[in-house]
């Protein structure tokens, strides 16, 4: 019996395993953000159309993202809806969080310059939730965009350089997840 | 000797790995080609063709057939019956793992 039960562990081990690797972030997504926040953070130096990059982005790149998380899944062999309108909400609600946070500041009850730390909270909180329901290498953005957001809060000047940071961590999770797609089909 | 709980709600035909790896996979997405179940479930071309062929005999699967680049590509995805069975076999499972941890060592 114990054999029996050694054996029937081993294979769902296995096959969580081989689930756990149909859920992985698409390696284009990740590219597509680094771009969206290096540019970004020398955006925000420039005050005057700040808010209105970071407003189009989040949107454009949400759209975008949903688009290549259907096109990765077609090319890889795995599609689920639930899977992409479960990712489209989870980034829908830090996006619509994030435009809630920039409207408090058009009313007067949030400081503009609190505004670009409360943003980067919310990313930083989005891809916690992900490494703790999908994929644990979210944390690593997590950490990213939480050290970020206490940079720009703390030392004036800074966006620039958490940008950049950010958006090479964030195209090194890419590199990353292309290496381990391309080492499983070759 | 008293029956274990869970082990006659077992399917026979998902207690073979790879059936059972197949439908687990195809329960978590909507579709899934050929070329992947083979590289997840590190299966040769054949035995999972064969595997698959006893699925969509029993029901349990459905397969369809796509052109992409002009190369044929082969798309499954579970069947009616196939959810339902994988989700007896696994709660089976379930109340066997159960049953066995509460055996006296």
């Amino acid at each position: 019996m114990s054999a029996t039960l050694q054996n029937l562990a081993r294979d769902l081990a296995f096959l969580r395993q081989a689930v756990d690797r149909t859920a992985r972030m698409p390696p284009a997504i990740y590219f597509l953000w680094a771009v969206i926040v290096g540019v970004g953070g020398v955006v925000v130096e420039q005050r005057t159309w700040a808010v209105w990059y970071w407003l189009g982005a989040s949107v454009v790149g949400l759209l975008a993202s949903a688009y290549l998380g259907w096109r990765h899944g077609v090319r890889m062999g795995a599609v689920s809806r639930e899977r992409g309108v479960r990712a489209v909400l989870h980034w829908g609600g830090i996006v619509a969080a994030v435009f809630a946070a920039t409207a408090l500041v058009w009313r007067g009850q949030l400081a503009v310059e609190a505004v670009s730390g409360v943003a980067l909270l919310l990313v930083s909180l989005g891809y916690y939730l992900m490494g703790v329901h999908e994929d644990r290498w979210s944390y690593v953005p997590a950490v990213l965009a939480l050290g970020a957001a206490v940079s720009v809060t703390m030392i004036p000047g800074s966006w620039a350089v958490a940008g950049v940071a950010c958006a090479a961590g964030l195209a090194l999770m890419g590199v990353l997840e292309w290496t381990r797609e391309r080492r499983r089909h070759v | 000797m008293s029956e274990v709980a869970g082990l006659s709600d077992l399917d026979r035909l998902l207690e073979h790995r790879t059936r059972l790896g197949i439908c687990v996979l195809l329960s978590r997405n909507d579709a899934m080609t050929f070329r992947l179940l083979r590289d997840l479930l590190d299966e040769t071309d054949g035995n999972l063709g064969a595997n698959l062929s006893k699925l969509e005999e029993a029901g349990y699967v459905v397969a369809r057939k796509e052109y992409e680049d002009r190369k044929p590509v082969t798309w499954y995805s579970l069947g009616a019956r196939g959810r339902q069975q994988v989700r007896a076999h696994l709660a089976a499972l379930a109340a066997l793992v159960r049953e066995a941890q509460q055996e006296p060592r």
